[in-house]
């Protein structure tokens, strides 16, 4: 085998130098090549430095306004905490200076919150009777202090027996076992359309009730003295008109005796209102036969109709029953009627009609009469109306009968209206549930 | 005196009205007893019972509430017509507690009507 020449000395070195050079080449180009990627790099972590200074400096910025926001809130909260507790501070005063009583429950009757004068006047603490029923612990009691409303009802059930109580007096019990009367007023709290309770507010009537009182007594002990004379003198001018006396004094006696008499209506009138007015009178609903009454109160004005020589008609279905307080009704029939009378001229008709209408009794007065006129129409029941076309001295009266009526409609749950043409006449409709 | 001939007791404390209802009672052939207050009314209750009294509620000493108290404690059953000129409601129920059978108003009525009123229970 053939060897290969050894090489010289300085060929080798040249061929070592350019191995060399060769591998040097390659090492500097990857080193541009790195070199360039470095400041890729470097350029990018630049940018990316850039950016993360840039949201520094936001977000520096934002925290500022964040902080200046929170701190303005925190002002705000403070302000607005100051101005609500400022406001239930008033409330709290206007509430504990009511001189009434006030308690508010849930829809349930469970009592929310009372005030200083429920304190005050029954005698509960308002930490003793929230979250209790209000009717368990303040019963409503009558005069009798019978229990009108166990406990567990809710103030609805209290709103409508206030409601229902008119005339009657409601008594509320203290937590000493002592009563006293109240007036009181319930009304119902809504959020949006859902109930969530009441409020009742009601205050001690004692006072009114004692001048009611006294006020009853008054005009019972003046009406049996006003009563007591003129029974006297009533009964002995009705003695002499039986005696044979000259026609003179005939004349003089009857008109005394009838002038009596009507002081003896107007006393009696008087006294009907004034119980009215203290609501002293609650119907007594009773069955009755309507033309039976009807007739009754037409015998009651015969002597008057004759004497003012005029026609009576009364149509009424004979098996016509109405359910109502007879003594209220005749009342008003026997005022109409009596008015009908005495308004209208000699030979004039009055008529007086009866039907049911409806689930209601309809009862007409129409009469021939005066009429009243257009002008002075709304002044119907003003008390002591009379109408300025009455010249006929015969049609004495003080005016207090249509306002009693009016009254007494009321009470036994009517209505009543009139039309009236003057010179032609008047009808009253009397409208009541049969 | 005829046999059937009712009796009819007046408590009135007024002379002149007692005297009138005296009258007119007597004229319809009525045997009247009187009395001018409560305490003569039981007096005679006691010893000659009417067939119906005719009470006054205010007289002096003994008044009408007691003579009704009085004949509701013996259980007596003759009918009473007040005849008064109260006619507040405290004294009309107290007398409807007594089961009075009239309440007449004084001043209402004439001595006639007295008669037309207690004619109607006699008969």
């Amino acid at each position: 085998m053939g060897k290969k020449p050894p090489l010289s000395g300085s060929h080798a070195t040249t061929l070592a130098l350019k191995k060399l050079a060769t591998e040097k080449e390659v090492v500097r180009r990857k080193l541009v090549v790195t070199a360039k990627k470095l400041r890729r790099k470097a350029t990018q972590l630049a940018a990316t430095a850039r950016e993360k200074e840039r949201v520094r400096r936001k977000l520096v910025v934002t925290a500022k306004k964040l902080k200046i926001s929170h701190e303005t809130l925190e002002k705000k909260v403070f302000e607005r905490t100051k101005d609500l507790e400022q406001m239930k501070a008033k409330d709290e005063a206007i509430l504990a200076s009511i001189g009434d009583g006030l308690v508010a429950t849930d829809k349930d009757g469970r009592i929310l919150m009372t005030n200083k004068a429920f304190e005050r006047l029954l005698g509960w603490k308002e930490s003793e009777v929230r979250g209790k029923f209000l009717s368990g612990v303040i019963p409503m009691v009558d005069s009798d202090g019978k229990i009108i409303l166990q406990p567990r009802h809710s103030l609805k059930d209290i709103s409508a027996t206030v409601n229902g109580a008119s005339g009657s007096t409601l008594f509320y019990k203290k937590k000493d076992e002592t009563s006293f009367p109240v007036a009181m007023t319930v009304a119902p709290i809504f959020i949006g359309k859902e109930l969530m309770g009441a409020v009742n507010v009601f205050r001690d009537i004692t006072k009114e009730k004692e001048i009611d009182k006294a006020r009853s007594e008054f005009m019972a002990i003046a009406s049996h003295q006003l009563r007591t004379p003129l029974t006297a003198i009533r009964w002995a001018l009705s003695s002499l008109k039986r005696e044979n006396l000259p026609d003179n004094l005939k004349k003089l006696v009857h008109t005394a005796h009838e002038t009596s008499t009507q002081m003896a209506v107007t006393i009696r009138r008087m006294l009907m209102i004034s119980y009215l007015e203290e609501s002293a009178t609650e119907p007594e609903m009773v069955e009755m036969n309507l033309k039976a009454v009807l007739e009754k109160v037409v015998r009651l004005h015969d002597a008057h109709r004759l004497r003012n020589g005029l026609e009576i008609e009364v149509r009424c279905p004979q098996d016509l029953v109405a359910e109502t307080d007879e003594q209220l009704l005749i009342e008003i029939l026997d005022n109409l009627l009596s008015n009908a009378y005495k308004y209208t001229p000699k030979g004039g008709k009055v008529k007086l009609t009866a039907a049911l209408q409806g689930m209601m009794i309809r009862i007409d007065v129409a009469d021939t009469g005066y009429g009243i006129p257009k002008e002075e129409q709304r002044k119907i029941p003003k008390k002591f109306f009379r109408a300025s076309n009455i010249a006929s001295p015969a049609a004495s009266g003080t005016g207090i009968g249509l306002y009693m009526v009016y009254n007494i409609v009321r009470l036994i749950g009517g209505t009543i209206s009139f039309v009236s043409q003057e010179n032609k006449g008047t009808t009253f409709t009397l409208l009541f549930p049969s | 005196m005829n046999d059937h001939q009712k009796h009819v007791l007046v408590a009135e404390d007024d002379a002149f009205l007692l005297e009138m209802i005296r009258k007119v009672l007597s004229k319809h052939g009525v045997r009247v007893s009187t009395a001018i207050n409560g305490q003569e009314a039981i007096d005679v209750i006691d010893n000659d019972p009417p067939d119906l009294l005719l009470l006054d509620l205010i007289m002096p000493n003994v008044d009408g509430f007691a003579v009704l108290q009085y004949r509701k404690n013996k259980n007596m059953k003759f009918p009473v017509f007040v005849c008064t000129n109260l006619s507040d409601k405290k004294t009309i129920i107290r007398c409807e507690e007594f089961d009075v059978a009239e309440y007449l108003i004084k001043s209402d009525m004439d001595d006639d009507q007295i008669w037309t009123s207690v004619g109607k229970y006699l008969r």
